[in-house]
């Protein structure tokens, strides 16, 4: 892995993570790729990716970044990656009306789904978007009701592994 | 003639530049940075690499705002139990912590940093594993019962902690202290040269 350029482009973020394309990984994407043309696009040319959060006064932005080895590709994924805008939008209609609507996380995913935005960097397809504040203490209310029920039945944190030697 | 020509230029050129902004534009990057010290140990056949500052992420004011204080609920009483054991608290001592793993080998490796109380800790882990001496440290293994193969945790200085994952983990944390060794004195150098 080319981990130095990868490194440096995402560092200065507190949380990042940078990886390439393992070989199982891509004998595997080669076949799904084959099935679908704008998949194809998006995964075969893809040679490695990152990922970074960072804060940025009152919100947390996160992005994430493909990297396509060249510019032809890296714009070629580019125009397929617009349909996965369209289908985030359809997602959103659907958690609207779905299980979510009544979440204290909805406003949550409304605001990641509004600050969403895909660009073209050189080689490189990047998909960013944020959370404000009270986005993140709406996902915190929502993360300490569902954890509340978990805890009064046993189900908190794992117990400690057994004590044993070899 | 060349007024329709002109306006034809300029309409293309318009349309260009809006297209080249909607398709440039849109999403902020990541700001860039030198590569920590933690993330030039990984080994090189690493396919993945996950870093965090726990340091810097815990003082920005977002954190701040986002800390329950008084309103957190009690911690179970394992993590009790562990914290009096290891005195070990993740919240206070944590500072940064490094995750690398190979799906191609099916190893993979976590090296925190921060502050140890090392007696405590060591402590802790010799009644869960066996431990092995070496020139470098004293590795702690423990099996697993799997096929994925052991875990190994060792004290690669007194400031990081290594725990390794897989067939070779014993092998892997005697690596990444030896790395450790190295990123110290010229992790850049060592990085940029991958």
């Amino acid at each position: 892995m080319k981990t130095c350029a990868r490194a440096e482009r995402v560092a200065g973020a507190p949380f990042f993570m940078i990886g390439d394309v393992p070989k199982s990984a891509g004998l595997a994407m080669a076949a799904l790729a084959a099935k679908n043309s704008e998949v194809s696009e998006v995964l075969q040319p893809l040679q490695g990716w990152d990922f970074a959060t960072w804060t940025d006064g009152d919100n947390l932005r996160m992005e994430i970044e493909g990297d396509y080895g060249t510019r032809l590709d890296a714009l070629k994924a580019r125009i397929a990656f617009e349909k996965v805008r369209k289908q985030i939008q359809q997602a959103e209609s659907q958690a609207k009306t779905g299980l979510m609507a009544n979440s204290p996380a909805t406003p949550a995913i409304e605001s990641l789904i509004k600050n969403f935005g895909i660009s073209l960097d050189g080689r490189f397809v990047r998909m960013s978007t944020s959370l404000s504040t009270s986005d993140l203490q709406g996902i915190q209310r929502a993360a300490t009701s569902m954890a509340g029920p978990a805890m009064g039945m046993g189900m908190g944190m794992p117990s400690a592994p057994p004590q044993r030697g070899r | 003639m060349s007024k329709p020509i002109l306006a034809g230029v300029i309409v293309v050129a318009l349309a260009a530049g809006v297209g080249g902004y909607a398709v440039m534009a849109g999403a902020p990057a990541a700001p860039k940075g030198g590569c920590p010290a933690l993330v030039s140990m990984a080994p090189y056949d690493a396919n993945f690499i996950a870093y965090g500052d726990f340091a810097t992420m815990r003082n920005s004011a977002l954190a701040q705002k986002m800390n329950p204080g008084a309103n957190s609920p009690p911690l179970p009483k394992e993590y009790q139990e562990f914290l009096a054991e290891t005195n070990f608290h993740i919240e206070r001592d944590l500072q940064h912590i490094m995750l690398e793993g190979s799906v191609d080998s099916a190893a993979g490796g976590v090296v925190l940093e921060g502050n140890f109380d090392q007696p405590k800790i060591s402590a802790y882990v010799a009644k869960l594993g066996t431990k092995t001496h070496y020139e470098a440290g004293d590795v702690y293994q423990f099996s697993t019962h799997s096929p994925t193969g052991s875990v190994a945790l060792m004290f690669i200085d007194p400031k990081r902690l290594a725990i390794t994952m897989g067939k070779s983990a014993e092998t892997q944390a005697l690596l990444l202290a030896d790395a450790a060794h190295s990123s110290d004195t010229s992790a850049h150098e060592d990085m940029c040269a991958r």
